[in-house]
């Protein structure tokens, strides 16, 4: 019986009965949203929302971190990690603080908040630098310990790089 | 019979499109299982924050009735109740962002599976996932604009954040469920820990499987499984510390760089944050001229502020907590509610229903509860730290409730109506 349901279905039953109540809640929000009158338009935001990361974001960092592997010249020490823990942790400030990093809210905060906006475009700007900055003297200081260990135990010079990608 | 060729086509659908050495059900499995508890923690926030609001109460409901689920008489005490859970709701919503992406990018090939569909099983699996991933998404997105007064959206946040929950918590349930094999082999066989103690050198593929997260012919690894989990804490450690102070408040406010309510605004006793100024909320100082507090119940009352003035005054100090997650805590002095429900004859009133002078909006009113009203520090404000309160603060008077959502605790307050 669960064989012939499984050639059927291609799952078990369990499957499917989990998946008709999820699926049955989502009709419910439908119709609650129905009520609403709004249900069409945040539908399509949730789409819209998959497509834009899967589509745009994900091949997006894809290709900045492509960049970066070839770009980064192989030296002795690979410093593409300093490079994107620098990208990873600005733009993940990027892409939470966008909107107020655009001025888009700054009607918002000075009609609600009663308040002037921060310059938040120049804060970001500062803390990717000081960030880029700590990274690279994290880099240097690297390179320096390796030379002094280098000079040290020659004739063995840095450990050799299996880290980065071969061409 | 045969509408797909068996073959992708060139492309993402190719398993040798795919590079990264990383990718895998290990992988996947550590994303998900620090995902999933912060995902559950931020969903029970927010129902508590939807129960926050008392929405079974005159006309407090924002979201349809029909959304109300886990409501309960929200308590006032302790104090800092509403502003501590809003606050964990926001900030560790925005904390969690980058572990959200990292576990979405690590799954990624599987958007491109070839055949897109296998059965009807695996079809509806598919359906449901675009739930999860989409209204994941959503939820996040809406829930971060709103943090910082964006909305350019034609729907009710409140509305559509809290059906998204429902969509992304039902989804996210189901695929744990589905895929609790899958996570419990990998770690079976890979160890819980293991391969978090592998460094850069020693980072080797995960094993290959057809149809799996390894790819077929994986690149050099370039970073380590923990220096991956490091790029992830370290991106939530920044957005953290960049936005817990515009809840905590203090020194810490000053942090909050790129919050609307990070700034320190100066040292007067009315210098602190503002939800809605009395401009936008439309309440002019010819509207609050010659104000009478309206008190209505059997033994109804006008109240001018000097009667209410000479009245037995109490003094707190009590939280103004927001949805958008920012709080500041304030000395508030003024008239309890439950003298005024003795006033006007309705002591013990189940709930009060509390109107504003602003002429429109949703939360230009607010029903209050038995509790609420009985409690002895919830206050209609005259005062805040000891000076009278400034238009944007509410003058006339406001209310002051003990962990109440702060656009509950109405500025600008017309009348007092005391329900049996």
């Amino acid at each position: 019986m669960t064989a012939r349901f499984r050639a059927v279905y291609g799952e078990g039953p369990l499957h499917l009965a989990g998946h008709l109540a999820v699926i049955g809640m989502v009709g419910y929000v439908v119709v609650q949203l129905a009520d609403a009158r709004s249900a069409l338009t945040i539908l399509l935001w949730v789409v819209a929302a998959a497509v834009l990361h899967d589509l745009l974001l994900v091949p997006a960092y894809a290709v900045v971190d492509r960049i970066l592997r070839t770009a980064i010249p192989r030296l002795g020490i690979p410093a593409v990690n300093h490079v994107r823990v620098v990208l990873v942790v600005s733009g993940s400030l990027a892409l939470v603080w966008l909107p107020s990093m655009l001025g888009k809210a700054d009607g918002n905060i000075v009609r609600n908040a009663g308040q002037e906006p921060g310059d938040y475009l120049a804060r970001w700007l500062l803390v990717t630098g000081g960030l880029a900055a700590l990274s690279a003297a994290a880099y240097g200081l690297r390179v320096l310990r390796a030379h002094r260990v280098e000079q040290l135990d020659d004739p063995v010079g840095p450990a050799a790089d299996e880290d980065s990608p071969r061409a | 019979m045969r509408l797909l060729p068996e073959q992708p086509p060139p492309g993402p659908s190719r398993p040798g499109f795919w590079r990264s050495p990383l990718r895998g059900t290990w992988l996947t499995s550590a994303l998900g299982s620090l995902l999933f508890p912060a995902i559950l923690l931020l969903g029970l926030t927010g129902f508590l924050s939807h129960a926050a609001y008392n929405p079974a109460l005159g006309d407090n409901a924002v979201v349809p009735p029909g959304g109300n689920i886990l409501l309960f008489d929200w308590p006032t005490s302790p104090s800092w109740l509403y502003a501590a859970n809003q606050g964990f709701h926001v900030i560790a919503g925005i904390t969690v962002l980058p572990l959200l992406l990292a576990k979405l990018w690590s799954v990624v090939p599987r958007l491109f599976g070839w055949p897109p569909v296998r059965s009807v099983g695996h079809a509806l699996e598919r359906l449901t996932l675009l739930g999860l991933v989409g209204g994941g998404l959503f939820v996040f997105v809406t829930g971060i604009f709103n943090a910082q007064l964006f909305y350019p959206w034609p729907f009710n946040f409140v509305v559509a954040h809290y059906y998204g929950a429902w969509v992304f918590l039902g989804s996210m349930l189901l695929h744990v469920a589905v895929k609790l094999p899958a996570i419990r082999r990998a770690y079976a066989e890979r160890g819980v820990l293991t391969p978090l103690r592998r460094s850069l050198a020693e980072t080797r593929p995960e094993p290959f499987e057809p149809g799996g997260l390894v790819p077929p012919d994986p690149a050099a690894p370039s970073i380590s499984r923990r220096g991956l989990f490091g790029l992830v804490g370290a991106a939530s450690a920044t957005l953290f510390v960049t936005s817990v102070g515009q809840s905590i408040g203090g020194p810490l406010r000053r942090l909050a760089i790129f919050s609307p309510r990070g700034a320190s605004l100066g040292t007067g006793p009315n210098d602190f944050q503002v939800n809605k100024t009395a401009a936008t909320a439309r309440v002019t100082p010819a509207l609050v001229a010659n104000w009478r507090l309206d008190l209505r119940g059997p033994r109804p009352a006008r109240l001018s502020r000097e009667d209410l003035l000479r009245m037995d005054l109490a003094t707190h100090d009590l939280p103004i907590a927001c949805v958008e997650g920012w709080s500041t805590t304030q000395r508030w002095t003024g008239v309890r509610l439950r003298d005024l429900a003795a006033l006007a004859g309705a002591s013990g009133a189940a709930e009060v229903r509390v109107e504003s002078l602003q002429p429109q909006g949703g939360f230009r009113q607010a029903t209050l509860s038995a509790g609420q009203i009985d409690d002895e520090r919830s206050l209609l404000a005259l005062m805040v730290n000891d000076a009278d309160l400034s238009m944007d603060h509410g003058f006339p008077a406001r209310i002051i409730v003990p962990a109440l959502p702060g656009v509950h605790n109405t500025k600008w307050v017309a009348s007092l109506e005391f329900l049996a």
